[in-house]
Formats: C-alpha cells, sequence, structure tokens
C-alpha cells in the first residue's frame, strides 16, 4: 500500500476511466484502495464459503465458483497494478 | 462486473441440479420402501423448477434470472401392486403395493441432472476463459 500515494500524485487521466471504478474517490490510488478493498472482500467470501462447505452446510461448487471469482479478482488487480507501474515508470524516465 | 453476473446464474442452475441429484437418490434409495410414517409405501417425488428474478444484482436494466427449486411434490400415480404373499404387508390377496419408482426414469433423470450440472459448469468455464482473455488484452 506505501506504493498508492505515489502513484496517486501524477494522476494520469487515462487510468481514471479503468472499468470497475465504482468509487467515488477520484484518482488512481482510490481506485486502486477501492479494488484492493473488494478483491480481500471476495477472498473473505471465498473463506467463509469453503468453511461452509467443509462443514457441509454449504455447497462445494458454491466454495469453487467463490474461488474463481477471489482468483479473477486478483488477476484483475495485478493487471491494473502493473499498467499503474509501467505509467509511473514512465513519467519518471522523463527528462526534465 | 459481468462475470459475477455469470457466475451468480450458473450458480443457482448448479444448486438447483444438486437438489434434483438428491430427489432422485431419494427415489431410487426408497424404491422398495413399503412403510412410512404415514401409512402406505413410499411416494415418488418430483422437483418443480421455478424461475427467480436476480434482484440482488445492481443493474436491473437486463431483467436476468436465475433458477431455483420451489417445490418438491409427490408423483400422482399410486402404488405399483405386486404378488409377494409372503411378505409381512402383504394384503389378504396376496398383494404388496409397492413405490410407484420406477428405475429406468430415475437413471434418465440422474444422467439428464449430470449432464445439466455438466452444461452450467461449462458455461462458467467458458466465461471465465473470455475474462482471462479480457485480461491479456492489456499484457
Amino acid at each position: 500500500m506505501k506504493i498508492v500515494p505515489a502513484i496517486s500524485v501524477p494522476e494520469p487521466q487515462a487510468l481514471q476511466s479503468n472499468p470497475g471504478s465504482s468509487g467515488p474517490p477520484p484518482g488512481s490510488g482510490g481506485l486502486f484502495k477501492n479494488m484492493l478493498a473488494q478483491v480481500s472482500q471476495g477472498q473473505r467470501q471465498a473463506d467463509v464459503q469453503i468453511q461452509q462447505a467443509l462443514t457441509g452446510t454449504g455447497e462445494l461448487h458454491d466454495a469453487m465458483l467463490a474461488l474463481e471469482n477471489a482468483n479473477l479478482g486478483l488477476k484483475f488487480l495485478i493487471q491494473v497494478r502493473n499498467k499503474l507501474l509501467q505509467a509511473y515508470e514512465e513519467l519518471n524516465r522523463m527528462s526534465m | 462486473m459481468n462475470i459475477l453476473k455469470t457466475l451468480d446464474i450458473c450458480s443457482s442452475g448448479l444448486t438447483a441440479q444438486r437438489q434434483r441429484l438428491n430427489v432422485i437418490a431419494e427415489n431410487l434409495a426408497n424404491s422398495h420402501t413399503t412403510r412410512t410414517p404415514q401409512g402406505g409405501p413410499y411416494c415418488r417425488k418430483h422437483v418443480v423448477l421455478a424461475t427467480r428474478p436476480a434482484e440482488e444484482f445492481a443493474s436491473c436494466l437486463e431483467d436476468s434470472v436465475k433458477v431455483a427449486v420451489t417445490d418438491i411434490a409427490e408423483d400422482r400415480q399410486g402404488g405399483r401392486p405386486e404378488y409377494d404373499p409372503g411378505h409381512p404387508d402383504a394384503d389378504d390377496k396376496g398383494m404388496v403395493n409397492y413405490p410407484n419408482v420406477n428405475p429406468v426414469t430415475e437413471m434418465v433423470s440422474l444422467t439428464l441432472a449430470s449432464r445439466a450440472f455438466d452444461a452450467n459448469v461449462s458455461v462458467f468455464r467458458a466465461g471465465r476463459a473470455m475474462a482471462l482473455k479480457a485480461l491479456e488484452i492489456g499484457r
């Protein structure tokens, strides 16, 4: 999370129009934080579903679907992070 | 995300087919049960499926529907009488009222339920593959 304030300084306009930016805070830092919270939430939900499947109160396929959901969310988050870092490095390389 | 909608609809289909499987298992397990708490033989059960609006989605613009088991109803056909005078539940003519469960019908239903489950899994796999391909655009 240390990287977020460093990245939110330049505020590249292109990154604000990323999909999934449902949260009100503007800037890519807020967007990233929002996404991180959502992915974390998905993983917690997957944990709960796995526990329910193991204790017999939930369905096996629900647990697997929740896991897949968490997996996809994480992959998406990683892609967004890669793009943010790429943009940051691009700006860093700019000669003044 | 739209993949979540796919996931939710697939999940409802999978749950419905699981419940159907449970009912088929019950029918097959009780295919020779002649005694029940209500009296008489076991009665074959049917699963009744119904659509359920997917109301928990944020965007209600598309009215997509999920599936759910609304009722597990008993078959309307009566029992299957069979001549078996040695059976403790035989009447004075030697006839025993067996459940109206046909193992062949149940096996067909089982195959159908299994295939429907597979189909739902395939739909989810396709959705996931699409999402992963979409993520590959940025690479």
